[in-house]
């Protein structure tokens, strides 16, 4: 089993979705039950397949990087001269997607247990469930960049509708505004996808059709191992030799700016992060906690894997823009969040501000700074998911999200009031919290940028710092006027409504606060088996990336 | 003399077979359509005919011309004259098909003959025939429904038609007098003489016509909006496909070292194609006339495949004909089975998810192939074209195909708007829904079979791809 264990992760909710559409539409407790079933074993299988990744190897180059790889033909499409388009079914795991894997299981779950009292149109919504968390998974394993990019599109399909049809009031603007929003974002990315799969090269796949074919032809491969050790055709646009510009840039650092501004979409970093507020606000809960909890980690992932890993030169030359830009959205979403009155926008955009750090601490590359962006794209998927559902307690309760309408929670609801606070204090950084980790590290990483690689000067991470004390403000101003003083609400009949959490509330609140808290005192669980990975993902990126400056 | 050529003439006569069975069968159909007035009768004839015509048209392996020069066949004529058989014979299954008068047929077989010939041509009164062939059965199919605001669609488009083929021919006499020849494969226009370019330019704006490229496009969202759904579908695919292929016959013979305004000019009909296409797109309320919009924007794809060369350029060519036929064929499927029952305008299909599930399930993916993204065909056929044209740009480094590439990678993303406009509101908008009249299974068993055909060309493009490389550059 263990060869197919990526496989079996992908696909079992797929094969499930498809059982789905055979259960009558009035049975929506099996639905419910079969999606629960199914996400529940996709979870096991994962923490099966974190346990038995071994992270003690130092990998010497890519190709020996991954774990649990399964590759197969896939599509070999020949044409004449310009010889073969070789298409595998190629994914595997590295540290730095192995634990985006777990997350995503971890919060699929509580995302069924969340929908769990959804009466509309129940087996549509399960269905489409099932085939985001098919996408969602698919899209973090790939290898391959057409794999990866078939994921990467078809993760907005099952969103468009699942914002659109089960959303809240201006559920279709927002579902068509974040479809095309993040559809532009995957555009720049295919630009740069074909670019890349003419260029590269693979010799030893030419190899083996030689054998079987008889003769030598050249193959463009899409496989991402073969993009990152760089084995381009030599007079290709995108080989580092290449020496043709538009408007004086580079083809190559165009390539890495589209690829950046595609996910920077998806993370999303400001000034293009206008979608997420309005999606998260119209998304049902589930979605609002998968939508902050997984699908902006791709747009982090696509960072790591695809714009850094492949196009190292492009990471070094830019790394100042980066970090600004991270530093960026980190101030300016925190402001923002300040200026909401509605609890879920806020949460939306300290978001914005907490994805800032992913990109700081990235573009720092430094071993910390990049720890850090990892290790705070995995507390924020939990912190976050966490939150949506707080907002999600007291929406279900009052169908009303405004601060201003309630008052001394405290009082009425403790349990409620205790995760609440809980989870602020995760997301605002306290120390002993999983978020201080990510945070501290990436911001290690943005100062120390300076002395240990001269990337970006060191002001740029002291400003990040102000980041925290903003986000400080918001959320103690906020747990002030809504938990704290006299017990008051804006509508007496709420009254009766405002009862403390109910079982299945406590079902997806403890896992969360407990991995929240764990994470934060003992880090290493999770940074210690994906260190080397880590290690080699900062040096490959900068030892190839000079070496490219240098030489070309 | 004139005997051997005679000899000549019947010998070749045997490579005409797939237009002989269709004229003949015409004519049959017309004389049965004289005889019995059971509809019935008329669709399986036409069926009949089509499929008799696809099997004769096996075994053309070698790209010859005959009939002195006039006539040029070879694999990819034939795998585009089986395109249009293939694809014709599936209109008997639309809907509107049950009350269609056996001329309607007739005319549907002759817009075939037409664009055959016009696969075929290789000359250019022979062209300029068949391009006539084709254009006289649209202006007749457009006012087919017999009502005054068809009536004026069908006006408009015969002025337009009518203006443009003049041109054309006045075009084609210039060539004639200046270049010295008809005859295509023959001609190479080099001398850089103004009044041969005028010639040039004026063949070319008749064919664009032909094929709805921007700033000849204006008479087809109307034509489309008027004509009956099923004809839509024949003449979205057919005289498209086929003009494209005659365009870039006379392309060839056009020097681009001396013509160099052709290529830019090309490129920039191409963008304008796009750009109006998708913009015009936006504003539409009419199911059909946003489809037609959308099939303007698709012939500014068409003809970025023309700007690829070698053979990279005839795979993404044939590549996208074939997918654009059966993305076409299910879409104007769907509009169809709306237009029974009178839903004509976007808004009127708010609600139907509710009750009509499975049907807005197939809309959802037919929509996704024709925006272009994956899994589905549509997405294939758009990244065969997107990576061709990208290797052309490695190539010669022009800048004006780059921004064609830019631009019509951006314009997916307004197709997108526009085309989701129909799940949008049939899924997501609430409205009267319930009182909606079931569809007929027999519609959602076709409309899932082409749904299940675009899928599985995406997944498994191998088959295609063999088609694909028995043709090449040199040839077409």
């Amino acid at each position: 089993m263990s060869e197919h264990l990526l496989s079996l992760i992908i696909f079992i909710p797929l094969i499930v979705a498809a059982g789905v559409f055979f259960i009558p539409n009035d049975k929506t407790l099996l639905i419910k039950q079969v999606t629960l079933v199914a996400t529940l074993v996709q979870l096991t299988l994962s923490l099966i397949l974190f346990l038995s990744y071994d992270g003690s190897f130092i990998p010497s180059n890519w190709n020996d990087a991954f774990l649990f790889v399964e590759k197969t033909d896939w599509i070999q499409v020949r044409l004449g001269q310009y010889g073969v388009f070789v298409i595998d079914y190629f994914v595997g795991v590295d540290g730095i997607s192995l634990p985006l894997v777990v997350l995503s299981a971890f919060l699929l779950v509580i995302g069924v247990v969340s929908s769990w009292n959804l009466k509309e149109k129940v087996k549509g919504y399960f269905m489409l469930y099932l085939l985001l968390s098919t996408s969602i998974i698919g899209c973090f394993v790939a290898l391959d960049l057409f794999l990866f990019y078939v994921f990467f599109e078809f993760m907005l399909l099952p969103m468009f509708f699942l914002i659109g049809i089960w959303g809240g009031p201006r559920r279709s603007y927002a579902s068509i505004k974040f479809f095309i929003y993040t559809l532009l974002g995957s555009l720049l990315i295919l630009i740069v996808m074909i670019g890349l799969f003419i260029s590269v090269e693979d010799t030893q796949k030419a190899l083996e059709l030689a054998e079987q074919s008889g003769r030598i032809e050249l193959v463009h491969s899409f496989s991402m191992v073969q993009m990152m050790e760089g084995t381009y055709i030599y007079d290709s646009l995108l080989a580092p030799s290449s020496d043709v510009t538009i408007f004086d840039i580079p083809v190559r650092y165009w390539a890495f700016i589209l690829l950046m501004v595609g996910f920077a979409i998806k993370l999303p970093v400001v000034p293009v992060h206008t979608w997420l507020p309005d999606a998260h606000v119209e998304a049902p809960t589930a979605i609002s906690v998968i939508l902050a909890g997984i699908l902006l980690k791709v747009g982090g992932y696509g960072f790591f894997r695809i714009a850094y890993g492949i196009f190292p030169d492009g990471a070094i030359e830019y790394a100042f823009p980066v970090a600004c830009f991270g530093v960026i959205s980190i101030i300016y979403g925190g402001f923002a969040a300040m200026a909401q009155s509605d609890l879920k926008r806020l949460i939306a955009y300290s978001s914005v501000s907490h994805m800032g750090f992913v990109m700081l601490g990235l573009a720092s590359l430094t071993y910390e700074g990049v720890a850090g962006s990892l290790f705070q794209m995995i507390s924020h998927g939990l912190i976050s998911g966490a939150l949506f559902l707080i907002v999600g307690v007291v929406y279900d309760r009052t169908h009303d999200r405004k601060i201003e309408n309630v008052s001394g929670l405290a009082s009425k609801m403790p349990a409620y009031t205790f995760f609440t606070m809980l989870f602020f204090f995760a997301s605002l950084g306290l120390p002993g919290f999983s978020g201080f980790v990510g945070e501290l590290l990436s911001l290690i990483g943005g100062i120390s940028a300076e002395t240990v690689n001269g990337l970006f000067p060191r002001w740029l991470g002291m400003i990040a710092v102000f980041g925290i004390v903003i986000s400080g403000a918001y959320y103690l101003w906020t747990a002030q006027r809504m938990f704290f003083g006299k017990y008051w609400t804006r509508e007496e009949s709420w009254d009766v409504k405002m009862k403390d959490l109910d079982v299945r509330e406590w079902i997806m609140l403890v896992p969360l606060a407990v991995l929240v808290l764990l994470f934060g005192i003992v880090p290493g669980w999770i940074l210690d088996p994906v260190d080397n990975s880590i290690n080699f993902f900062v040096d490959q990126v900068l030892a190839s990336g000079r070496e490219i400056i240098n030489n070309y | 003399m004139l005997k051997v050529q005679l000899e000549q003439i019947i010998d070749q006569l045997t490579f005409l077979r797939f237009e002989m069975a269709l004229v003949i069968g015409a004519l049959l159909l017309l004389v049965v359509g004289l005889i019995s007035k059971k509809p019935v009768v008329h669709r399986v004839g036409f069926a009949a005919i089509l499929v008799f015509s696809l099997f004769v048209d096996f075994g053309i392996l070698e790209t010859q011309t005959i009939l002195s020069g006039s006539l040029q066949i070879g694999p990819l004529e034939s795998y585009m004259k089986m395109l249009f058989a293939a694809f014709a014979i599936w209109i008997v299954f639309y809907p509107s098909a049950r009350k269609q008068l056996p001329e309607f047929y007739f005319l549907m077989l002759s817009m075939v003959i037409g664009s055959s010939f016009m696969v075929s041509a290789n000359h250019l009164l022979v062209a300029y025939l068949a391009i006539e062939l084709t254009s006289f059965t649209s202006y007749i199919i457009t006012n087919f429904n017999l009502q005054k605001k068809s009536f004026e669609a069908g006006i408009k488009y015969l002025i337009f038609g009518g203006v443009s083929s003049a041109v054309m021919l006045y075009g084609i006499s210039i060539i004639y007098g200046i270049g010295g020849g008809l005859e295509i494969h023959s001609l190479y226009l080099h001398d850089s003489d103004p009044f041969l370019a005028f010639g040039i330019l004026a063949l070319l704006g008749g064919l664009f016509f032909k094929v709805s490229v921007f700033p000849f496009h204006i008479w087809t969202p109307s034509a489309y909006q008027e004509a009956p759904t099923d004809a839509v579908a024949v003449l979205s695919v057919v005289p498209k496909v086929a003009g494209f292929v005659l365009l870039h016959r006379v392309l060839g013979m056009i020097d681009p070292d001396v013509f160099t305004w052709v290529t830019p000019m090309l490129i920039f009909a191409g963008i304008g194609t796009l750009l109006v296409g998708t913009l015009g797109a936006l504003g539409q309320t009419n199911i059909k006339r946003l489809m037609a919009y959308g099939a303007v924007a698709h012939s500014g794809l068409l003809l970025g495949c023309l700007f690829v060369t070698g053979d990279l350029g005839v795979a993404a060519f044939a590549w996208y004909t074939l997918i654009y036929a059966i993305m076409n064929l299910a879409l104007f499927h769907v509009v169809a089975v709306f237009e029974e029952r009178d839903i004509t305008s976007i808004s009127q299909l708010a609600g139907l998810g509710k009750t009509q599930g499975y049907f807005g399930g197939l809309i959802v993916v037919i929509m996704l192939a024709l925006v272009g993204l994956p899994p589905t065909a549509g997405f294939t056929a758009k990244f065969y074209l997107f990576s061709a044209l990208w290797s052309e740009f490695q190539v010669g480094a022009d800048y004006y195909l780059l921004a064609f590439l830019i631009i019509s990678v951006l314009t997916v993303v307004f197709s997108l708007f526009y085309y989701f406009r129909t799940p949008y509101y049939y899924f997501l908008k609430s409205g009267s829904g319930d009182d909606y009249p079931s569809i007929d299974l027999s519609h959602k068993i076709f409309a899932t079979i082409l749904v299940v055909i675009l899928l599985w060309f995406f997944l498994s493009p191998e088959i295609l791809n063999n088609i694909v490389l028995n043709f090449n550059a040199v040839d077409w």
